[in-house]
């Protein structure tokens, strides 16, 4: 066949046209899609140029025209729906009333069913009150308990971290391997020395803590806070809320007391905006607010909340001091480094300083750990009990549930043989019961998600305040996507839907 | 009559397609030209170029009606002409005078005045 040079549309319109004419099946377009346009600007044309209409408006009246417009568009939209459910089998005639009246052969088909079985499933529900429930609240019990706890090992093993590109991030442990100590923090002096010596972070920052007293208002406050290298926001990838960053100025020896508010401080203090740029007493030592981080921004994520962060000013003294050890670094990897190079470079870095320092550091070296990783790296068996223990229990819950389906498959054993006797295939009286199932499997897994919110709201009350802090995104609660898929993924459960489905090829042989 | 057994197996035809072997029977024509002829004719709204064209995919398919290899007017924008073929022509035949029957029964019943019966009975019957 010729190939149509292809022309510029003429006019919107035609742009519409051909754009709809884009969505037919190719092997239809190839045909006609040339011919139809040009059938379609003569169409148009004509319906431009209408006369004008007889109440002697001068303007052309382009109603009809786009009443062609868009009953073509229309024409090409229900083409192409036909073409897509039946392909080349519409063009068979004549016309198979199945087939072309509207109706797609396979798809529809299985559509159809599947909405009868649902319904029946449905009605079946209605019948049997007392068994469904059962059946649901088994379930619910099972997949409730799955998804507490793995909602809850989900948060504290990958917790949603309020930092920017959190893989980057990396704690850089000091380490002692001959006495076995693996997670130490740092001295000023071999922090200095990382921080200016390494090649492969963007930068590093320390944090240690300060536990304060905040006076000059009615009464004092007791206040847990961090002195922390200026740059540790930027390094992090926070922004505070109000007010501006630390400068590397504030961090210097001598200079001017600043401080950054965490929300829920500022919130305390009367969340008034027009704090920044006063003065707050702490510790006997005025601290200008510069500002105000954002709700839910925590640093260090995995100790107690912060109230406030300060810089460290250190003194020359206090930077050359290599036996206190009392910083605990975070450093940003520089993009497409590995933690391992990174590791590499600070063990480097840490056996020169070994060798120049041998009173402090003889025999010290260094670690990374991601910094979403820390908590599943001490939690982990914990976690692999926990998780075991509720799959245990998710198993004994279907197994229940299977041996209520057993029995009630003897109960409906002569409704499935006139079902046979009346024509419907196995497959189709598998797919039935099948439906049935996913019916009361999905009931068992709403109810069970909803059951593990309530558990997890009980058990996070009933935790030690260290572990409520560890995982925030925990107390947060709400509804967590990842949750909610686990769950899904437990109430498909496909060993008991397997096991239905070979129980009734059985009854159905005999 | 060999030909009729072949030609029955298209019974019946979907109305449009009857109008597109209908107006193919009188001249060779072009997409346009037979949506301005069946509108002409019989008074209908034009049928759209979506059912035109699914129409004519159907006949092509099905060998009742023939393309030219060229557009018309030498690359200009009217599309292929369309042209009635052998088996067209038999299947429009036999679609004719299965409706003529049927009108022949409706006017036997008082649905048609009967002279508009007989016209398209005896029509038909020529053939």
């Amino acid at each position: 066949m010729a190939i149509q040079p292809r022309q510029p549309a003429d006019s919107w319109r035609h742009a519409a046209f051909r754009l709809a004419l884009v969505a037919l099946p190719e092997w239809f377009r190839d045909r006609f899609a040339a011919d139809m346009e040009a059938t379609f600007l003569e169409r148009f044309a004509v319906a431009r140029a209408a006369p004008l209409p007889s109440d002697g408006r001068r303007r052309r009246p382009r109603t009809p025209a786009l009443r062609v417009l868009l009953a073509e568009l229309g024409a090409v939209a229900r083409l192409f729906v036909r073409l897509r459910w039946s392909g080349q089998a519409l063009l068979d005639l004549p016309e198979h009333p199945a087939r072309v009246a509207g109706v797609m052969p396979k798809e529809r088909l299985l559509v159809e069913t599947l909405i009868q079985d649902f319904k029946f499933a449905l009605r079946m529900v209605r019948r049997n009150p007392g068994f469904v429930a059962v059946a649901v609240l088994t379930l619910a019990l099972g997949v409730g308990a799955n998804a507490t706890i793995f909602g809850m090992v989900a948060s504290m093993m990958a917790p949603r971290l309020p930092y920017a590109d959190t893989d980057e991030l990396m704690i850089v442990w000091s380490t002692f391997p001959e006495r076995g100590i693996d997670t130490n923090s740092t001295s000023p002096a071999d922090f200095l020395d990382w921080r200016s010596q390494n090649e492969t972070f963007v930068d590093l920052a320390a944090q240690t803590s300060w536990s304060a007293n905040l006076t000059g208002g009615e009464r004092p406050l007791r206040l847990d806070g961090y002195r922390v290298s200026a740059n540790i926001f930027r390094v992090l990838g926070a922004q505070p809320l109000l007010g501006r960053d630390f400068l590397s100025s504030d961090d210097a020896s001598g200079a001017e007391g600043v401080v950054m508010l965490s929300w829920r401080l500022w919130q305390r203090l009367g969340a008034d905006p027009g704090l920044i740029g006063d003065s707050l007493r702490i510790d006997g030592a005025e601290h200008t607010v510069v500002g105000v981080m954002p709700q839910g921004f925590e640093y260090p994520q995995f100790q107690f909340r912060g109230d406030f962060w300060a810089p460290m000013r250190l003194t020359p003294e206090q930077a050359a001091r290599r036996g206190g050890r009392n910083l605990v670094v975070v450093g940003r990897l520089l993009p497409d480094t590995t933690r391992k190079a990174g590791e590499l470079d600070i063990q480097q870095i840490a056996e020169q300083l070994a060798a120049e320092h041998p009173v402090d550091n003889a025999g010290r070296s260094a670690r990374l750990v991601a910094i979403d990783g820390m908590i599943a790296e001490r939690m982990m068996p914990a976690f692999a009990v926990l998780l075991a223990t509720v799959g245990a229990v998710l198993l004994i819950c279907c197994a229940n549930v299977a041996n209520l389906y057993l029995a009630r498959a003897s109960v409906r054993r002569r409704e499935i043989a006139v079902r046979s006797a009346l024509g419907a295939s196995r497959m189709r009286v598998v797919r039935q019961l099948l439906t049935e199932s996913v019916v009361v499997a999905t009931a068992g897994g709403i109810c069970g998600y909803a059951l593990s919110q309530v558990a997890g709201t009980l058990i996070i009350s009933s935790l030690p305040a260290f572990v409520v802090r560890v995982a925030p995104s925990a107390i947060e609660g709400g509804a967590d996507s990842r949750v909610l898929g686990f769950t899904m993924i437990v109430s498909s459960d496909r060993r008991r839907h397997r096991r239905i489905r070979h129980h009734h090829r059985h009854r159905l042989r005999e | 009559m060999t030909s009729a057994a072949p030609a029955k197996g298209f019974l019946p035809l979907p109305h449009l397609a009857f109008q597109v072997l209908v107006s193919l029977a009188e001249a060779d024509r072009h997409g346009y030209a037979i949506v301005k002829e069946v509108a002409a004719r019989s008074g209908d709204r034009p049928p759209s170029t979506g059912s035109l064209y699914l129409s004519i995919a159907r006949l092509l398919e099905n060998g009742l009606i023939g393309q030219s290899e060229e557009p018309a007017d030498g690359g200009g924008r009217r599309g292929r002409v369309y042209r009635l073929t052998g088996l067209g022509r038999q299947v429009a035949e036999a679609e004719a005078d299965r409706l003529a029957s049927l009108l022949g029964t409706a006017a036997d019943r008082r649905l048609l005045p009967a002279g508009a019966a007989h016209g398209a009975a005896s029509g038909s019957a020529k053939s």
